[in-house]
């Protein structure tokens, strides 16, 4: 539904979000984990049209946002990471406000403002003036406004960050119940977060897609599975995916971005210990298969856990 | 090549294109300007003449208006002269306050508000008296009074423009007063604004010569204290006849050989003394302030009720001429008290039936004669410019002007401040000189613009209606405003 | 186009509800009130107009400042810029909105009209004319500030440059004589002298002021009119393109 390709986005000489490419698929919820300073919050940015992008493309079912910005925008729903509130504004106003400029039909505002009001729970504080309002009521508010126009695709940045415990699980209780409904995107540097919300997780570091993949994957990862990275030419379309996954103590073939056209790219996972750099280079070489590269991921997955659980640690000593 | 640098060069060339429409637009509109005046008197609409005369400019003019900054006249004339630039871009003005820049007004030899307008070496002042015109309503009520400024501006740009400039002769040789000197009695202040005037001055001495130089538009005769030699009587007679223009100015008791020529043209030059217990200056009955006779000369000084103050004066009057169609007019008269005395060396003047002059007494006089038409002689002198003129108006030939009195244009009593000219009376006299001058070189206006009225609308209120509706604007709407801004404020806080 | 207009309320919105519009107004109508009603003589609205016009330009900076630059500096234009809203509907919206203030001062100022009108017998032709003049005047301004207040997040900065450039326009009349005075010394140079003469007269037309004052007279000119839309089209377009240049 939602493709990211190939995305890139400088600020003066530092590379903040490098050639990300991943799809949201309807109806799922895809969370988007990576440390601070990842480009969690440049990339959604970019996705919610915010900010253009240096290179690359963000489409909406095949519609380009730089192309056609008010046709994508329409459908999006967009939560920023601090919420764009107007203090001197009542809740209902606000939200009738937001309806206005995201299209929505004049007879129905009134009666999305009461429903999302009623979904996210701020309909007692709706004829107060969001300056005098909790920073719980404020975040709500603020997703309030991301869902009036009732969106194919939701962008959450961040939604928990600031908040008390009890606020957090409210709202992560809040996204749960949205992702049966609605397709979602929401970023986080806190692992429990996205595996409490989430169906599959995209890891960011230093501006580049770690690694893609559902939650069991993701447990079997953090387990000690090992991944492999591994690009072909000359095999059928599915034939090279089918012979790897044969292989036993593969566990996991995925396909990765493709580099060029007539190669595949996977990443395959494996059991823990396991070494299938030479079964994988063996069937390769038996079926007439070229293999142009066969490397275990160069960042450790690791590494960015050990990064995440610092953050998530720091941020529960707040 | 990257998404990102295409667009930045879509940015670029839609902002270069914007800018340049823009321009265009704009230039467009300026060369085809559609301009609609929307004030009741079509105050801001200068008439087809000066348009005319602005879109031929050739050099460019440029006018300093001396007036009091914030003034209703200097609003009117900056107005006024701010179209005139619109008109021509060769024609520029700035408005000067001669209080707040003295030294300014004093380069340009202005002594009260003016405009003066300068075209390289060549200057033109236009004063108070041509810009406006006071008319008074017999019947006691006071007429608006009328801005004749369009008028007098286009002609001054007209003889700045033209490439004729006139040339007044003085005469000198026989003690006349100097027309450059700064004496008392000289004539240096009325000399440097016959050049404000774009004339070129110069003297001429006839004991060489014995005749009147062919450039000379006019002459000037100011005061002298001689008799002429008779050839220098035979050059002027021959200049008059053939159509010369000439100003005497004769002081009493002094016999010039002069007054058997005037007589001819129909002017008496009486030997005597005017005394005017009737209207005088200060306590001197031998200073009479006369009364002005209407006259092109004295037209403007009526208009804005200058008057003229002289001192020691002889009667001049007019009387029949000789000649064929002379016209001789009075210009200035005493009252019907004032007398001419012909006893010249009696201490206790007084009023002898027999021998002086009856009250009113004419102390001036101007003679002018149509000219019989001389297409010969005429042609040998003139250029390309005045041919058309030629055609159109009937050629007028000879004009005189003779006043009784030298003083009354002299440094002494014309180079004085604006606020000790008003105490001394006078106030006119600078004017009287430069208007007989202008007359005689034939300095009328070229074209006649009709005059509009000064569009002053007062407000009628009392100081108490003002009082109130200031407190009503200063205080009353701003503290509802701002307690309206308040009341909102402390309503929505509490939200 | 009705994108447009609700930036427009709810920028008029929250314009009215602050108390820095009544401030603005209560200041600017006490002093031009103090300068104008003790010396009043004249039925005649130009005393008027000079004075509002000269206040404007110090007032308009303080009414544009918000438009752009509190939105960047609380994070509420995320929500504009990623809804399905145009630049150029947002920029006219917010545009509208300054205007809409602005419109409140100089019909607040009727109250003068209302003076001369009561007490004399004014020529209304060049009070209505002197009233466009304002109202494209303050438009003029208007744009210039949306356009400074869309350059930074600060409000103090969009002020502080909206008034610089506003003053700048202004005052540009005056540099036409020392680019002259120039043209004058590059005898030599026929090139130099036809660059120096071009720069001329561009500086002539260049002025903000010097188009408003036919109006004070009772003239509209095709001319001054045209300026003024350009102007405050060209503007707004910066605008747009900057803000353009920010997303998608």
């Amino acid at each position: 539904m939602l493709e990211v390709k190939n995305v890139t986005k400088n600020y003066g000489g530092l590379r903040a979000v490098d050639g990300v490419s991943f799809r949201l698929e309807k109806g799922e919820a895809l969370g988007l984990l990576g440390p601070n300073a990842a480009g969690k919050t440049t990339l959604m940015r970019i996705m919610a049209g915010y900010l253009p992008a240096d290179d690359g493309s963000v489409l909406l079912d095949g519609m380009d946002i730089a192309e056609s910005p008010v046709a994508v925008k329409r459908r999006l729903g967009y939560l920023p990471e601090i919420p764009p509130l107007y203090n001197d504004m009542t809740v209902k106003s606000y939200l009738l406000f937001a309806a206005e400029i995201k299209g929505v039909p004049r007879q129905s505002r009134a009666s999305r403002a009461d429903e999302v009001m009623e979904r996210t729970g701020v309909a007692d504080v709706a004829g107060r003036l969001i300056r005098n309002i909790s920073k719980g009521y404020r975040q709500r508010v603020g997703l309030a406004q991301a869902m009036i126009h009732n969106p194919d695709v939701l962008i959450l940045d961040e939604p928990t960050v600031g908040l008390d415990p009890n606020q957090i699980i409210e709202i992560r209780n809040l996204i749960k119940e949205l992702s049966e409904t609605n397709t979602i995107l929401l970023s986080s540097h806190i692992l429990t977060e996205v595996s409490a919300t989430c169906d599959r997780v995209v890891i960011l570091n230093e501006g580049r897609v770690a690694a893609v993949d559902t939650q069991e994957g993701l447990a079997r990862r953090l387990r000690g599975g090992d991944a492999l990275t591994v690009e072909v030419a000359g095999a059928k379309p599915g034939e090279a995916a089918q012979a790897f996954l044969s292989i036993d103590g593969v566990d996991g073939v995925e396909p990765a971005p493709e580099v060029a056209p007539g190669s595949e790219r996977f990443t395959v996972s494996c059991r823990a210990g396991f070494d299938a750099r030479g079964p994988i280079f063996h069937k390769a070489a038996a079926s007439g298969w070229t293999l142009l590269e066969l490397s275990r991921d160069s960042i450790s997955l690791e590494d960015v856990f050990i990064k995440l659980t610092a953050d998530e640690e720091a941020s529960s000593d707040e | 090549m990257k998404k990102r640098s295409v667009n930045r060069i879509n940015s670029a060339v839609l902002t270069f294109l914007a800018v340049g429409i823009a321009f265009m637009a704009y230039y467009v509109a300026a060369r085809n300007p559609i301009r609609k005046d929307f004030s009741e008197m079509g105050l801001n609409t200068l008439s087809d003449k000066t348009t005319a005369v602005l879109r031929t400019l050739e050099a460019d003019v440029e006018a300093k208006a001396f007036f009091e900054t914030g003034s209703i006249p200097a609003s009117m004339i900056e107005d006024i002269l701010k179209e005139y630039s619109r008109v021509s871009p060769k024609f520029r003005f700035e408005m000067i306050d001669p209080a707040a820049r003295p030294a300014e007004a004093r380069k340009f030899n202005v002594s009260d508000y003016g405009v003066v307008f300068i075209a390289g070496e060549k200057r033109k002042n236009v004063g108070m008296t041509d810009i406006f015109k006071f008319s008074y309503d017999p019947y006691g009520g006071e007429a608006p009074p009328e801005f004749t400024g369009e008028q007098a501006f286009t002609n001054a740009v007209i003889a700045l423009t033209s490439k004729e400039q006139k040339t007044l002769c003085f005469v000198e040789g026989h003690g006349e007063g100097d027309i450059d000197g700064s004496g008392g009695g000289d004539y240096g202040a009325v000399g440097g604004m016959l050049e404000g005037e774009n004339f070129i001055v110069k003297t001429i001495n006839m004991a060489v010569d014995k005749k009147i130089p062919g450039e000379c538009a006019a002459i000037g005769v100011l005061g002298p204290r001689k008799m002429f030699p008779h050839l220098e009587i035979v050059a002027i007679r021959e200049y008059l006849t053939n159509g010369g223009r000439a100003l005497f100015l004769l002081e009493p008791a002094v016999e010039t050989g002069l007054e058997p020529l005037l007589a001819e043209w129909g002017i008496s030059v009486g030997n005597d003394v005017v005394i005017d217990p009737g209207r005088f200056f200060g306590e001197d009955p031998l200073a009479p302030i006369p009364e002005l006779m209407p006259h092109e000369i004295t037209s403007k000084l009526l208009e804005s009720k200058l008057t003229v103050t002289l001192q020691g004066a002889r009667s001049v009057s007019p009387i029949g001429s000789t000649r064929d169609g002379v016209e001789t007019l009075s210009l200035l008269k005493t009252t019907s008290k004032g007398w001419g005395e012909t006893d010249l060396k009696t201490a206790r003047p007084a009023f002898n039936e027999s021998a002086d002059l009856e009250g009113p007494v004419s102390i001036g006089a101007a003679a002018e004669k149509l000219s019989e038409p001389k297409p010969f002689e005429k042609e040998a002198h003139k250029d390309e410019d005045a041919e058309e003129s030629a055609e159109s108006a009937p050629e007028i030939s000879t004009r005189i002007v003779v006043f009784g009195d030298a003083d009354f244009p002299s440094n002494s009593l014309v180079s004085m401040d604006g606020i000790i000219k008003q105490l001394m009376g006078g106030t006119g006299n600078a004017d009287l000189f430069m208007n007989s001058t202008a007359w005689l070189a034939g300095e009328e206006d070229m074209i006649v613009i009709r005059p509009r009225p000064v569009d002053f609308r007062p407000l009628e209120m009392t100081a108490q209606q003002r009082g109130s509706l200031f407190i009503i604007c200063v205080a009353l709407i701003p503290l509802v405003l701002a307690s309206t801004g308040a009341w909102i404020w402390f309503r929505r806080r509490s939200k | 186009m009705s994108n447009a207009y609700y930036i427009f309320k709810k920028d008029v919105k929250s314009l009215f509800m602050s108390p820095l519009a009544y401030v603005v107004m209560a200041v600017f109508f006490c002093v031009s009130s103090f300068l104008l009603v003790a010396g009043m003589e004249e039925a005649s609205m130009r005393g008027a107009f000079g004075l509002i016009a000269t206040m404007l330009i110090f007032i308009m900076p303080f009414l544009t400042m918000r438009s752009f630059a509190e939105e960047f500096a609380s994070g509420t234009d995320e929500l504009l810029m990623t809804s399905p809203v145009t630049s150029g509907q947002l920029v006219a919206g917010k545009f509208m909105a300054v205007m809409a203030l602005a419109g409140a001062i100089i019909a607040l100022s009727g109250q003068y009209a209302l003076i001369i009108g009561i007490y004399g017998d004014p020529d209304w032709g060049p009070a209505l004319t002197g009233y466009a003049g304002l109202l494209l005047l303050s438009g003029a301004l208007a744009s210039l500030g949306v356009y400074c207040s869309s350059l930074t997040r600060s409000q103090p900065a969009a002020a502080v440059s909206a008034f610089g450039l506003a003053l700048l326009l202004i005052v540009i009349r005056a540099a036409q004589s020392a680019v002259d005075a120039l043209a004058a010394s590059f005898t030599g140079s026929a090139a130099a002298e036809a660059v120096a003469k071009a720069l001329s007269s561009v500086l002539e037309t260049a002025g903000v002021l010097d188009h408003y004052f036919d109006f004070e007279k009772g003239v509209i000119d095709s001319t001054h009119v045209v300026y003024y839309v350009a102007f405050i089209l060209l503007f707004l377009f910066f605008t747009a393109r900057r803000l353009d240049s920010k997303r998608f």
